[in-house]
């Protein structure tokens, strides 16, 4: 799921700095949340709305995407060219 | 100097901004080399820009209210056409694309950004050590981390390279460097100041902030940095921060002030504990009263944090897949060259799948900590674990922020220390993550409950600086202004 890759010796250290980390958050156990929401934002904020109207945007405000796609690491007119995934799923 | 008494020369016409931006670049030039402050250094740009800008006064315009001043920019916020690395290889040949809303802000303002500045990888540390571009110093004392992760912001405000800087504060790195530096560093409101043009670390908690010689510029910069924008969702609508005159009255009279019990007891550097106990009696003098007050959750803070922020930066970090920018073992392994063979080129990637283009780029892209906090965000968000860790993490959460509410229905602000140590040497917490982790214990809360909080000198020990943080509920930064600024005085008396 993270889709990294780690050598052998990566994998030892990982994996006892993580034992770690995980015997220390694993305290919030033993907390009594019953009855207890969630919070979905924290300063209580609800549905943030714009209104659908045009704006003209001066040219120095304009997204200059082709100046993001120009980065990758293969472009064809303008366009991201990515490996074949069907064969690799 | 400050932002305030700069103005106020230039105004007078007793001082140009090209004489300042000149006098940074300077110790810039000197320094930067040993001190890693700085990741870019816009030389020219900033040179050009401040000639215009002494122009323009000449002239009797006026560019606004932070013209001609030289500001630093945390290298995780993008400045468009410049480098924006995060701190990190995977993006060390990536250029921003557009300017993020805060650095269109400043730049509206009048103020010339000097450059970029250096941070722990993808702002994921506590010490600046976790750069892919090596640590900053302390200036204060250069066998010591300046703290982090905005540790280049703070170096550059506290060692005079930049008049002030913005950072980013996710768990407190804002706060921390602010007070291993001896400056002052403000996290505003979650949702006060915009997250567009900010590569996101965990974004529930990030808040983008000022970090300044004194109080009134830090409350300056918040001023123009802050308000809604449409590119951020999470802003708070109508809610720009305003200066007024009694924010620096110094008139703190009959001020509740609450210290929690939970931040003073064992952990605590007992030095850092005795300067912040004289810092909360200086106030009670000037006429604010102290009351004690009680955060039960607070030592489920850190654990809550580091559940909820690995598993939002490992859903942010996702983008990074060797595809679009950023560093690919595609690119390295076909040479540049074949990016301008346009056509020709699909199917010369057949020796590598998309998943080892994916997997290999991520790999060697990636410092340890930064792997280290993707592999424990993927495990506490896996179906088998979901309910056991984010879930419970997120409740743990709504009891952390219920704690701040019911204690600021009794006090105005709560006073700590930033960090319960003193700064701390290169290497001396690098071996344990947890240790690392333990120095943000005073500060995640306040991301945890969105909650603003400031950061600024209250002392030293052994030429070390010591750090007081104030918390206030939320949209109450005027009140933390007030607090910091009457503290300043009393401090600087």
């Amino acid at each position: 799921m993270a889709k990294l890759k780690l050598t052998a010796k990566e994998e030892d250290k990982f994996a006892a700095e993580l034992a770690n980390i995980v015997a220390y958050v694993d305290e919030l156990k033993s907390v009594d949340t019953e009855n207890i929401e969630a919070v979905s934002h924290i300063t209580g904020l609800e549905n943030s709305f714009r209104e659908d109207s045009l704006e003209v945007l001066e040219e120095d405000k304009l997204p200059h995407g082709q100046d993001l796609i120009g980065q990758t690491p293969k472009v064809k007119n303008g366009y991201v060219v990515v490996p074949r995934i069907l064969s690799d799923l | 100097m400050t932002i305030k008494k700069a103005r106020e020369l230039m105004d007078n016409n007793e001082l140009k901004s090209s004489t300042l931006v000149d006098y940074y670049l300077d110790n810039i030039s000197k320094e930067n080399k040993d001190l890693n402050a700085y990741l870019s250094v816009f030389s020219d740009e900033a040179r050009r820009e401040a000639l215009e800008t002494d122009e323009r006064l000449s002239r009797g315009e006026n560019p606004g209210v932070l013209a001609g001043i030289p500001i630093a920019v945390k290298d995780n916020i993008l400045v468009r056409g410049y480098n924006a690395t995060a701190g990190s290889k995977i993006l060390e040949n990536y250029v921003a694309s557009y300017d993020a809303t805060v650095v269109r802000k400043l730049k509206d303002a009048g103020a010339i950004i000097l450059g970029k500045t250096n941070l722990d990888e993808f702002a994921m540390g506590s010490s600046c050590e976790q750069s892919a571009f090596g640590p900053t110093k302390n200036p204060r004392n250069r066998e010591y981390v300046p703290g982090g992760s905005s540790g280049g912001s703070a170096c550059a405000v506290a060692g005079e390279f930049a008049l002030a800087a913005l950072g980013s504060d996710t768990g407190g790195s804002i706060r921390q460097p602010a007070s291993l530096c001896g400056i002052v560093g403000l996290k505003p409101t979650y949702g006060r100041v915009s997250r567009s043009g900010l590569i996101a670390l965990a974004s529930s908690l990030d808040q983008i902030g000022p970090m300044t010689k004194n109080v009134y510029d830090a409350a300056l910069l918040l001023s123009v940095i802050s308000g809604h924008d449409v590119n951020d969702a999470t802003t708070l609508p109508g809610e720009k921060f305003e200066l007024n005159e009694d924010m620096f009255s110094g008139n703190i009279e009959g001020l509740k002030i609450g210290l929690p019990q939970e931040y003073f007891i064992e952990g605590i550097d007992s030095r850092v504990g005795q300067i912040i106990e004289k810092a909360s009696k200086d106030l009670e003098a000037r006429g604010a009263k102290l009351y004690p007050v009680s955060l039960p959750h607070t030592k489920y803070g850190l654990a809550t944090y580091y559940i909820i922020l690995p598993s939002e930066a490992s859903a942010n970090l996702a983008r990074f897949d060797g595809i679009r920018y950023g560093y690919s073992v595609a690119r390295t392994e076909q040479g540049r060259s074949a990016r301008t063979e346009q056509g020709r080129s699909a199917n010369n990637s057949s020796d590598k799948n998309m998943w080892d283009i994916f997997i290999d780029s991520r790999s060697h892209g990636f410092g340890d900590e930064v792997r280290r906090r993707i592999i424990l965000g993927t495990f506490a968000l896996s179906s088998g674990y979901y309910d056991a860790y984010y879930n419970k993490a997120q409740l743990v959460r709504a009891l952390i922020r219920r704690d701040f509410i019911e204690a600021f229905k009794k006090v105005d602000v709560l006073l700590t220390p930033t960090s319960p140590t003193l700064p701390f040497k290169f290497g001396e917490k690098t071996d344990d993550p947890l240790a690392m982790y333990l120095a943000d214990v005073y500060t995640v809360s306040a991301n945890l409950a969105g909650i603003p909080g400031i950061s600024l000198n209250a002392g030293e020990v052994e030429g070390l600086p010591v750090g007081l943080q104030l918390l206030a509920a939320n949209k109450n930064e005027d009140i933390l202004v007030k607090v910091a600024n009457a503290y300043e005085q009393i401090y600087n008396q």
